[in-house]
């Protein structure tokens, strides 16, 4: 204990005074220069819940999460699979696939963005070229398609990390029992659902939850592309408490907002632990 | 906000290094002075004004520090939350109002020597004074004209640049059945300063920002006529397609890649044409009116902070940077509209004629208000007029909401 502690009170003081900033901060008036006036209660918190805009990004953050974490399984367990297969060139397959992890959040979304521009991007002159009618449309004009579009490439960045775990589940597959349902004469479609699935499915639980934590916090795609427009259409939580903050100068309503947002999240890093510590249990046995 | 503090640290410990390392020198003052960047020439520019101001001031070390503009705002939050704020700072006028009222800045009325602020012009220097001290200083003032191509418009036949709205709907028009995926007309529809593009409208439809009772002039009958002048041109297709997804960025890359007739910009644009729209023939004239000429008229301040501890050698270096030589040197630099009176009589500007414009229309320039919360209010425009342009919402309902928004910040406000 006495050989911990330094640790221990260094990550106290690490990840525990940023979290109490906020929450001390959403309790109180604070002016936009981060000056912490009188105490508020819970006005800030209040504000937040009757600003029609907040409950709307609330929901699209819904949206956006589900959306982005869903399509990223949905995608990468074929991949994974594929992957996990010998085949010839796999290497180099493996390293395309996690190659968008390497480059930053930031950059995908300014290329993206660039992609989808209606007159400059390559997405329209290769549509064009293709004979299709899409020499100027305006893809983040409208804002479903927008946040459609920003759903894909949330799901594009969040394949890697996603392929990675999964891999790492499916190598912890022995082959033997794949030998043995061979020798009884199982399909592959039946080894998928009564080997692989099973055997897989806690390792797909952690890659949801640690996706729905990353996605749900994730500023950079939505900010660069569309800024949380048209009209708020694609705001989410994230973007809405950094323009309350560093646009307005409302760091009161900020902070309140990202303790609902922190709220939110540690249900979801509880489930984690809860999943994560079940699953060491069963490996005890 | 692990954002902000992460933010905290890091600026903290570069403090705190450059403090250890201007120890070798500690009898001079040091004057941290931060400034937003127009080019990539502006800090260098500054950068080399600091090492003529220390030449000459050997007890004075002006540090300079540069960043791009969208990070201004939020960096200086964070710093002055942290107590590392610079000596003096480069910032959007209408952030100011806010960062004065909650006692973030230095007023400098009685640190200017005597006969500085009379070297202004007027109606700019105006613009940095709220409740009876002066916060700040021009440091760039701009007003907006129409850029037209000229090529377009011989294409097109038509003879000259339109002065009124209509006229400018019939240009957009036949521009635009030029085809050939060539636009009339730019709207713009979002990022920033949509609002300003459709303050144009407003203000030479005879509206304004804030109605003659105090309350919002969003959706007076001015506002709606203003608003329906940009829905016909929407609506005939004489724009580009997808308003609410063009920035200005996107509408200046249009115009400099010769595909589009018409665009409302200001003086900064001239250096963007030179280097990206070679090809590009163009003349700037006066916004298009209807009943009223006017323009936007936007300065950017350069303040120093009530934290400092070097104010007056701040403000020495302030007045260095605003000696006519300096300014006209920035002026040249970045294209801006002379602030200083001693300015507006080069002929850089006088017989410019991608110049001269937006001089003549300096004295017609109206301004965005200062207030603390303008920001919101301008957001809670900028949402409605997405959903106008969008054909979500007629002009009269949009509008109206963007005025109780205003409204109830005003009233919160009081």
């Amino acid at each position: 204990m006495i050989l911990i502690a330094p640790c221990l009170l260094l990550s106290v003081a690490v990840i525990g005074y940023p979290i109490f900033d906020v929450i001390r901060m959403s309790l109180f008036d604070v002016s936009r220069t981060g000056m912490v006036r009188e105490f508020a209660g819970l006005t800030n918190f209040v504000k937040a819940f009757a600003d029609p805009v907040f409950l709307q990004a609330a929901r699209q953050t819904f949206v956006w999460t589900v959306c982005v974490v869903g399509g990223t399984l949905l995608v990468s367990v074929p991949i994974a699979l594929i992957l996990n297969e010998d085949f010839y060139g796999r290497t180099i397959a493996r390293t395309i696939v996690l190659l968008p992890w390497a480059i930053s959040l930031a950059m995908t979304a300014v290329v993206w963005r660039y992609v989808v521009n209606g007159d400059f991007g390559t997405l329209n002159m290769t549509l064009a070229a293709l004979g299709l009618p899409f020499e100027n449309y305006p893809w983040l004009a409208d804002a479903r398609m927008a946040f459609l579009i920003e759903i894909m490439v949330g799901i594009l960045v969040s394949v890697p990390f996603t392929v990675t775990i999964l891999l790492g589940g499916l190598t912890s597959i022995p082959e033997s029992l794949y030998e043995a349902s061979a020798i009884d004469g199982a399909s592959s479609t039946k080894k998928f659902y009564y080997i692989t699935m099973p055997l897989l499915w806690p390792f797909m639980q952690i890659a949801l939850v640690l996706n729905v934590i990353y996605v749900f916090n994730s500023f950079p795609i939505i900010w660069i592309m569309t800024n949380g427009g048209p009209a708020n259409r694609t705001d989410i939580l994230i973007t809405y408490v950094y323009k309350q903050a560093f646009a307005f100068g409302k760091l009161g309503n900020a902070a309140a907002g990202s303790v609902v947002m922190f709220a939110m999240l540690l249900v979801f890093a509880i489930v984690y632990l809860f999943l994560t510590k079940a699953q060491g249990a069963r490996n005890d046995v | 906000m692990g954002n902000r503090f992460l933010a905290a640290l890091v600026i903290s410990t570069a403090t705190a290094a450059a403090l250890l390392h201007s120890g070798s020198a500690w009898a001079t003052d040091t004057v941290r002075v931060r400034v937003a960047e127009y080019s990539a020439k502006t800090g260098p520019f500054f950068q080399e004004l600091a090492k003529k101001f220390n030449a000459a001031n050997p007890d004075i070390e002006v540090q300079i520090e540069h960043l791009p503009w969208p990070e201004m705002q939020q960096q200086l939050v964070s710093d002055i939350s942290a107590g590392t704020a610079p000596d003096v700072s480069h910032m959007a006028t209408r952030w100011m109002a806010g960062f004065a009222k909650d006692g973030a800045l230095a007023p400098i009325e009685d640190l200017m020597s005597p006969a500085f602020a009379d070297t202004f012009v007027p109606t700019y220097l105006d613009l940095q004074k709220q409740d009876g001290h002066t916060w700040g200083l021009p440091i760039a003032a701009s007003a907006r004209g129409l850029f037209y191509n000229k090529k377009l418009f011989d294409k097109a036949g038509i003879a000259k640049p339109p002065t009124t709205w209509d006229e400018t709907f019939e240009a957009a028009k036949k521009i635009a059945a030029l085809g050939d995926g060539v636009y009339g007309i730019g709207v713009q529809g979002r990022d920033l300063d949509t609002e300003g593009y459709w303050f144009y409208s407003l203000w030479t439809h005879g509206g304004s920002i804030l109605g003659p009772d105090g309350k919002s002039g969003f959706a007076s009958p001015e506002a709606v006529l203003a608003t329906n002048n940009y829905l016909r041109m929407i609506k005939a297709s004489v724009t580009q397609p997808g308003v609410t997804g063009a920035s200005r960025e996107d509408l200046q890359n249009l115009f400099a890649a010769g595909k589009m007739g018409m665009v409302l910009s200001g003086p900064w644009f001239n250096a963007q044409l030179a280097e990206q729209g070679k090809d590009v023939e163009y003349g700037i004239s006066r916004i298009p009116v209807a009943t009223t000429e006017a323009t936007y008229g936007v300065t950017d301040t350069i303040a120093v902070l009530e934290s400092s501890k070097v104010k007056p050698q701040a403000m020495k270096f302030l007045e260095f940077i605003f000696n006519k030589e300096n300014r006209l040197e920035f002026g040249k630099l970045e294209g801006f509209v002379p602030v200083l009176k001693a300015e507006s009589t080069e002929p850089f500007f006088t017989e410019n004629p991608k110049m001269s414009v937006f001089l003549e229309m300096g004295p017609l320039a109206k301004f965005a208000p200062l207030f603390p919360r303008w920001e919101e209010m301008a957001d809670g425009l900028k949402t409605e007029l997405s959903r106008i342009y969008s054909g979500e919402v007629s002009a009269e309902e949009g509008l109206k909401q963007a005025a109780a928004k205003m409204d109830a910040i005003l009233a919160e406000d009081e």
